[in-house]
């Protein structure tokens, strides 16, 4: 780079730097809730729009003033996503005797393709979901692709019919912070309900 | 025989490359975002398919796109803060990048030195990557696409290989290089390997091995090579190094010499 260069760069960056300060007036804050903030560790930060089961447009948002338990499967996998399932209803279950209730089930697909919102209502339809507790939703592969990542799980399709994927169940409190991850389909849930059970006793 | 299938696939992805530039008539391709035609590659590493079956390494079919010739510079960054405050260093959500994020920077709407105007930018996650690309109506390149670019339809892979190892050996660097140095690839890229580690979109699909449905299911389970079954080449440790370097990742990292380039669909 030549000097002449280099200066007319220095004079680029410094010009930026006034236009920034100058600019950066004008734009406005991203859009906070009435209550307040979300944290920054809140994966609601997350402006991604889903689909529901019964076919409403949901943002992931909507979730926040409940404990959420979600995990991302699909509906036709046949080999870990019964047993992820399995596992939520066993939560919710456990959960239930400890005369908690006020809990929030999530499934988001990662086969956004083939899960319609009428496919994940006939799953829940035929897992006996409870619709009062439980959200079933699918986005576009973009929105998938964020919440996997946030979450933490990795996925990737094998075959037409397959995709391989981490079978994490996680925890997301009020405000949509991450509590706990149970990451393998064998291990108890002991430790993940009694995480849930402190976040459901804590005041929102 | 490794060698010979390969040679014969590199030829074949030639030719499908120069048979498709024909669709590529009216895209916005230029020397900053030369044309990558379409082809076929073996990837480095095949999965095995949840059930076990042995991996195969089939060929995949590669879309032409446009990509980038550099990487994003610590100058582009600058400009995309500057209009999305929510992406600046101090504004930044905690579950869309760790601390160190843009840490080299000494405030918000600042890189600092001068000198570092045409630096790769670092110490970005792959959340504030994705937002960058998408302001510019561009995205990242999957796994595929970036090593497909790499491969360059088989020409002057030596070198390239060469290039990738003499900067894994190298320490870390001090100071970056400026991005656009290296003499662009035959597609017109240039850098790809030799300067700084780059994002793919897809970088965390790498579920390597089935011992997810193992019982431990512990996050080391996954980053495992798998003992080298479906690998396409053991010999090519840069790919390797590539392969583990994704694994190893997760969407809030930020490291030092970690930046990305962006691609566009034609």
């Amino acid at each position: 780079m030549t000097r002449l260069n280099k200066m007319l760069a220095a004079m680029a960056v410094s010009f930026l730097m006034i236009a920034g300060a100058a600019f950066s007036h004008d734009h406005t804050l991203p859009a906070m809730e009435s209550g307040g903030a979300l944290p920054g560790t809140s994966i609601y930060n997350l402006t991604s729009v889903w689909t529901s089961s019964d076919g409403k447009a949901v943002s992931l948002k909507e979730l926040a003033g409940k404990p959420v338990v979600i995990a991302m499967a699909y509906t036709s996998c046949k080999d870990i996503c019964p047993l992820i399932v399995a596992d939520m209803m066993a939560i919710e279950d456990q959960i239930a005797k400890q005369n908690i209730h006020d809990v929030q089930f999530a499934f988001a697909s990662i086969d956004p393709e083939h899960d319609t919102p009428e496919r994940l209502a006939t799953y829940a339809k035929e897992h006996g979901l409870d619709a009062a507790h439980w959200m079933l939703m699918t986005g576009d592969a973009k929105a998938v692709r964020l919440l996997a990542a946030a979450l933490g799980v990795r996925y990737r399709r094998v075959d037409a019919t397959t995709i391989d994927h981490s079978t994490i169940i996680t925890l997301i409190d009020q405000q949509g912070s991450i509590r706990f991850r149970r990451l393998g389909s064998g291990d108890d849930l002991v430790g993940f309900i009694s995480h849930l059970a402190d976040v459901a006793r804590a005041l929102p | 025989m490794g060698s010979a299938v390969r040679r014969m696939l590199n030829l074949v992805a030639a030719i499908t490359g120069s048979l498709f530039p024909v669709f590529a008539a009216n895209a916005q391709t230029d020397q900053a975002w030369p044309l990558i035609s379409a082809g076929a590659y073996v990837a480095f590493f095949s999965p095995s398919s949840s059930k076990g079956k042995v991996p195969q390494s089939k060929p995949i079919v590669v879309k032409a796109f446009a990509m980038a010739r550099n990487q994003v510079t610590n100058t582009d960054f600058l400009r995309f803060v500057d209009q999305h405050p929510e992406w600046r260093k101090t504004e930044v959500k905690a579950i869309f990048a760790e601390r160190s994020y843009l840490q080299q920077w000494p405030s918000d709407l600042s890189f600092g030195a001068v000198g570092l105007v045409q630096n790769p930018v670092t110490n970005v996650s792959y959340f504030a990557a994705e937002a960058y690309c998408e302001a510019i109506d561009a995205r990242l390149p999957s796994t595929d696409e970036w090593e497909y670019a790499l491969a360059d339809a088989g020409r002057n892979q030596k070198s390239v290989a060469q290039t990738a190892l003499n900067w894994l050996a190298e320490p870390n660097h001090a100071s970056l290089a400026d991005v656009g140095t290296a003499t662009p690839n035959f597609y017109g890229v240039s850098g790809l390997v030799g300067l700084i580690w780059e994002w793919t979109s897809d970088f965390d699909s790498f579920v390597t091995s089935t011992e997810l449905r193992a019982t431990d299911g512990k996050d080391s389970a996954q980053f495992c090579g798998n003992g080298g079954t479906g690998v396409k080449d053991t010999a090519d440790y840069p790919a390797f190094m590539r392969f583990s370097m994704r694994a190893s990742l997760k969407a809030n990292y930020t490291l030092s010499n970690l930046g990305f380039r962006c691609v566009r669909d034609l």
